[in-house]
């Protein structure tokens, strides 16, 4: 059976850390941030630490059904975005893994704080690199349900009894 | 992919000019998509209601998009398209399912049967495809439900709920089928199976604290094959040396290969568990429909190749499993009996069918990859 559910997970993933790469761009401009838009931080701070294995919870944070399955789904899709800004990476100054690593754990903690000002907040430059990873990841998700405009290959195919 | 820059805009010369185009084309976009929808609304020649319920749903839904667009936030415009995009891809479906189109006589007694095996809230589309092949397709309705949960920052779900009414809370389910068979009503035993899928996945996504049962399966069986899959990796060193992001890569490899797993897994589920429901409610002739239609097929490929389906001798050794006993010869019609020289034919067919599962030459395949290893092994589907 082809089940719509894994597009509409998808689809929630991408739009959610779409917002929540629009709201870590305007603060690190020093723009002030709305309550729906720090919920829109929350939601990616706890989404991303279940999906990173590396600097999130990731096997460790208990998470089952729905959102368990979006993380699974949205997994490959988040490391081939770190992969895909790595040059992005280097130029903010992160040469060594373990760099790489505490950036993203530091962002999680900031993200699922809503943002808020204290021992966990971020410079400017962090919070736009941030933005430019969520940013990527919700746009390959996007282009998951898309394909860009392009049609799918798989459309002129024929499989067996689904 | 990422030269964009928030604040709502992509980077680049222009985008301004391209957002407002945007907005107008979806604004087009949407009063074509409702005026489609209106018009395959009133057609009025469906076997059954439910098209024309489904038709109201993108119908209302189009028409609460186009009337809330000057309000939509820049970055959300693509994925309002993405909305508009699989709705009008849904009423394909309800095209094609208007009387001329469909074995109109079977398809009232079709849905009631099909109802009679379901949760009462779905409803069916039945419709026939020029690919040759069955399939159900799932979600419409709820998934319209999540692409607005998605967006509050455009508009709340409560909008689109009072928008579209009750129907907003029927499930909708098309079943395909071949459209060079629309007339063999032996062939549509294959509907077994389908309303097999639908008890398969409530089963499945049956929640128990929080997690479905499915859930608890691969728990069980999770930590197990991702060591599984982290030794593989290390014994094929795909890492690169000296990388930046070196366990980042790592990590993906490890990632993709346990969604395929888990992917692979339910797939396995699904389809095996709906061949037992089809069986059972259709009996042998369920087995004699798989053992005609898989004819044309490999029956021993491995489900990776195959869209994560399992083998067809997989299959049919399992359905006859279930309907082993119906094929005793000499117990259903033995020899001399009335319909003897009528039944035997059929009866040595289904034989064949049978032995052809036996054989188990598909289990190689399986276990010739760590994916499909795992992931049949985890509920013993191999077996």
């Amino acid at each position: 059976m082809t089940d719509l559910s894994e597009s509409s997970r998808l689809f929630e993933a991408s739009s959610r850390l779409d917002s929540a790469a629009t709201v870590l761009s305007k603060l690190s401009k020093g723009e002030q941030t709305t309550s729906a838009e720090r919920e829109a931080l929350v939601w990616a701070g706890g989404f991303l630490s279940r999906v990173d294995w590396t600097a999130g919870g990731g096997n460790g944070a208990a998470s089952f059904g729905n959102l368990a399955a979006q993380a699974t789904e949205v997994r490959p899709t988040f490391y081939a975005a770190l992969i895909g800004i790595e040059r992005r990476l280097r130029e903010a100054g992160l040469t060594r893994e373990e760099q790489v690593v505490e950036f993203l754990r530091k962002l999680y903690q900031f993200l699922v704080k809503g943002g808020a000002n204290g021992k966990s907040k971020l410079p400017a430059e962090r919070l736009q690199l941030a933005s430019t990873l969520l940013l990527e990841l919700s746009q390959r998700l996007l282009f998951q349900l898309t394909d860009n405009g392009l049609p799918r290959e798989d459309e002129l195919l024929v499989g067996g009894m689904a | 992919m990422a030269n964009s820059t928030k604040d709502g805009k992509p980077a680049g010369g222009g985008e301004d000019w391209r957002s407002t185009v945007l907005r107008r084309e979806l604004a087009r976009h949407a009063c074509g998509l409702e005026w489609l929808a209106a018009k395959l609304e009133e057609a009025g020649d469906y076997p059954t209601e439910t098209a024309v319920t489904f038709c109201r749903i993108i119908r209302l839904t189009a028409r609460l998009i186009g009337s809330r667009l000057d309000s939509a936030p820049v970055g959300k415009l693509p994925y309002i398209f993405t909305i508009m995009r699989n709705m009008g891809q849904y009423l394909r479906f309800v095209e094609r399912s208007r009387i001329e189109q469909t074995p109109w006589s079977m398809i009232q007694a079709t849905e009631v049967f099909l109802k009679q095996h379901t949760p009462k809230e779905c409803c069916f589309i039945l419709r026939p495809q020029w690919a040759y092949n069955y399939s159900i397709k799932s979600g419409f309705v709820e998934t319209l439900r999540a692409y607005f949960d998605s967006l509050p920052e455009w508009m709340p779900l409560s909008e689109w709920e009072q928008a579209v009414g009750e129907a907003a809370k029927c499930r909708v389910y098309c079943i395909s089928f071949p459209r060079v068979e629309r007339m063999n009503v032996l062939m549509h035993v294959n509907w077994g199976h389908e309303v097999g899928h639908i008890v398969a996945s409530e089963w499945l996504n049956t929640e128990l604290n929080g997690r479905t049962k499915f859930d608890v399966l691969w728990a069980k069986s999770k930590t197990g094959i991702e060591r599984q899959i982290r030794a593989n990796y290390e014994s094929v060193n795909r890492s690169p040396q000296e990388e930046l992001l070196k366990s980042f890569y790592r990590e993906q490899y490890v990632a993709a290969t346990m969604k395929e797993v888990q992917e692979l897994t339910q797939s396995g589920f699904k389809e095996l568990i709906s061949d037992f429901i089809g069986a059972h409610l259709l009996g042998p002739a369920a087995l004699a429909c798989l053992g005609e239609f898989s004819t044309r097929y490999e029956l021993d490929a491995n489900p990776c190749d195959c869209g994560r389906y399992p083998p067809w001798r997989m299959r049919l050794r399992k359905i006859a499993e279930v309907v082993g006993e119906d094929l005793a010869e000499n117990d259903c019609c033995p020899s001399g009996s009335e319909h003897h020289a009528l039944v035997a034919p059929y009866l040595r067919f289904l034989g064949k069918v049978q032995l052809l599962g036996s054989a188990k030459s598909d289990l190689p395949a399986i276990e010739s990859d760590i994916r499909t290893r795992e992931a049949y092994k985890v509920s013993g589907l191999a077996n």
